[in-house]
């Protein structure tokens, strides 16, 4: 089943008389349980077309097709509803609430979505397990390494359950270590509980981890590689 | 709970900034729900001490005396006093004589308002008949039918002091010129001017039968026990006068109008700077949330991005402006209870910063005592909350304004 599905998808910026195409008629489809990156130089487009895939951006033309919804003709609020039950957001610089504990920023998610308190517990914990945070829930942010914090934000964006999990330059603020820890577990969840990752990212090692490599050049797709 | 965690937990990002608004906040609602209090304490004291000095809570008059104060325009003590027999609420009554008249002794003459007044009566309520006034001789009892009691600056005029004599001339009731002699029995110095100059107290039953007829007033003042009691009393004693010729009943704010009218012209001002002090809260406020809302711009973005709506983000921030408004004005209601305690059990004298104030003839103790004006702190606290929650409005809508892309890439 297709996830994403963008149709001659453009996004066009003016920057004084002059038009910049920073999504260039972008055909793409990205199917469950998929592990793909969208490789690329900077300013090829790769976190315009991420933003436009998670509806915080639209699109000058084209279409979006998330989970064979379009999020074209959404309003703001139903767009803002979609990303809170279908997608995943892990952003380069982290991303946490400060005055929210790591346990606290997952279960945020879950609290604004309606589950019940009660789920709560039965749902974050394992997640913090897996992730290698337990012993560090009652931590704020700034008493988690960076390392740490990402790996609150991906428990933050996959605790919700998504369709989807949109990760823009997720190891940029890492070092060498944290990054390779980061992208196993990522991977690892990919494997075991087929949830599928959209990176956006020029860090050789997210290229070398992924299933499927999208390469970006001035806005086009030029290159579409599955590995085996 | 949720948003109000949040909230709370946000209002402390900043301590320095939160600490700030919080004292502006409890700052100016103590300044101005104890101002009110130690004002509305001093209004008290203003009107208690006219009631004294003056006309009573309530007090009867014929018709037309208040408007032009003639001697002939009189009444009877028979026909007011049967109305007042039984009621409860009662603290004095003072029957009063006011005769304009012409004071001569051996070597001066002058202009002067005679008040028959019952002297052991008015000693216990009027504070011009005090022994601290006294500066020389003793005010006269009830029974000493002979004995004046002046002021300092006509004694000083007529070159008179104690035992000495003085006649007074005046119009009776009938038109006719008549003429009494008195000694002077004490002299007394109330600051007021006016009353220094140009006032004698005689007794009334003396003066009365000088102006021809014993039963004769031109004020029964009534104090009541308690000021709230007054509608009542004031609704039954016009619906009885209407009842009666040349016999009307008037409240304090009627016979003491300027009294009156200084409290409210006072009470106005006060109220005006209520707002302009309102005004300021809300614009510091406006500034220091706007501050930080363009602060956490990049988390709002974070927020809307995750999936929290709009109305959400709004209430985030409302619930901020109300943990900030409500704690503010916790913190001035606990302010204002300890200092208004203070200034209503100790009371607060501002003689040494403005002397003593007249006000319309009459001379006021400036150590006031503030008084406990429930509504009016627990009003000006809610305004309070309210004026923090619209200041929020604008900070809240540019907040809201925030495209998640756009806020995404701010560091």
């Amino acid at each position: 089943m297709d996830t994403v599905l963008t149709k001659e998808l453009s996004r066009i910026y003016q920057n004084g008389a002059a038009e910049v195409k920073a999504v260039d008629s972008v055909d793409l489809t990205i199917e469950s349980g998929e592990f793909a990156v969208l490789a690329g130089p900077s300013g090829s487009g790769k976190s315009t077309l991420l933003n436009l895939i998670g509806g915080l951006d639209r699109p000058t033309a084209g279409t979006v097709h998330l989970s064979g919804e379009l999020l074209n003709e959404k309003t703001d609020d139903e767009l803002t509803r979609a990303r809170l039950f279908k997608i995943g957001f892990i952003f380069q610089a982290y991303n946490l609430i400060p005055v929210l504990t790591a346990y606290e920023n997952v279960q945020f998610i879950l609290q604004i979505q309606g589950i019940p308190d009660s789920q709560h517990a039965d749902r974050i914990m394992p997640l913090l397990q897996e992730l290698g945070l337990d012993g560090l829930e009652h931590r704020r942010p700034s008493e988690l390494s960076g390392g740490q914090q990402q790996r609150v934000a991906v428990a933050r964006a996959i605790v919700g359950r998504p369709s989807i999990i949109l990760a823009d330059e997720p190891t940029a603020n890492l070092d060498s270590e944290s990054a390779v820890n980061l992208l196993n577990m990522m991977h690892r969840l990919n494997l075991e509980q087929k949830v599928t990752f959209l990176f956006s990212s020029h860090d050789q090692r997210v290229i070398d981890i992924a299933q499927r490599i999208i390469s970006l050049r001035d806005g086009k797709i030029c290159d579409d590689i599955r590995k085996n | 709970m949720l948003w109000l965690n949040l909230a709370w937990r946000n209002l402390w990002r900043n301590r320095t900034r939160t600490l700030v608004l919080l004292l502006v906040i409890s700052g100016s609602l103590t300044f101005v729900a104890w101002m009110q209090n130690i004002a509305c304490g001093s209004y008290d004291k203003m009107i208690e001490e006219a009631v004294r000095m003056g006309s009573g809570h309530l007090s009867f008059h014929h018709p037309g005396y208040p408007a032009e104060r003639l001697t002939e325009q009189y009444f009877l003590r028979s026909q007011a006093m049967p109305l007042l027999a039984g009621r409860t609420g009662i603290a004095a009554i003072l029957p009063r004589l006011y005769v304009s008249a012409l004071a001569r002794s051996s070597r001066d003459n002058r202009a002067i308002m005679m008040l028959g007044v019952d002297f052991d009566l008015e000693k216990q309520v009027n504070p011009l008949l005090k022994e601290t006034k006294t500066v020389a001789g003793h005010i006269p009892a009830s029974d000493t039918q002979k004995l004046a009691y002046i002021g300092i600056k006509l004694a000083e005029n007529l070159r008179i002091d104690i035992g000495n004599k003085l006649v007074v001339m005046f119009q009776d009731l009938s038109g006719e010129i008549n003429s009494k002699l008195y000694r002077v029995g004490g002299i007394f110095k109330s600051g007021v001017t006016q009353l220094d100059s140009s006032t004698i107290f005689v007794n009334r039953i003396s003066l009365a039968e000088g102006l021809g007829n014993r039963d004769a007033l031109h004020e029964l003042a009534v104090l009541l026990d308690s000021r709230d009691d007054l509608p009542k009393h004031l609704r039954q004693l016009k619906g009885a006068c209407a009842e009666i010729h040349g016999l009307s009943v008037y409240s304090w704010e009627e016979t003491s109008k300027q009294i009156a009218d200084a409290i409210k012209i006072d009470s106005t001002q006060f109220k005006f700077m209520i707002f302009l002090l309102y005004i300021l809260v809300t614009v510091g406020t406006v500034n220091l949330l706007l501050m930080s809302i363009i602060e956490r711009t990049r988390e709002f973005g974070l927020l809307r991005a995750i999936g929290l709506d709009k109305r959400r983000i709004g209430w985030l921030i409302t619930c901020e402006a109300l943990l900030l408004g409500s704690l503010g004005a916790l913190i001035g209601l606990v302010a204002t209870t300890v200092l208004s305690f203070y200034s209503w059990h100790y009371g607060i004298d501002f003689s040494a910063m403005f002397g003593e104030a007249e006000v319309a003839g009459m001379l006021f103790d400036m150590r006031i005592n503030s008084s406990w004006e429930w509504g009016w702190m627990f009003g000006l606290a809610a305004a309070m909350i309210i004026v923090v929650l619209l200041a929020s409005i604008y900070p809240v809508r540019k907040a809201l304004r925030i495209a998640p892309a756009e806020a995404m890439k701010r560091h």
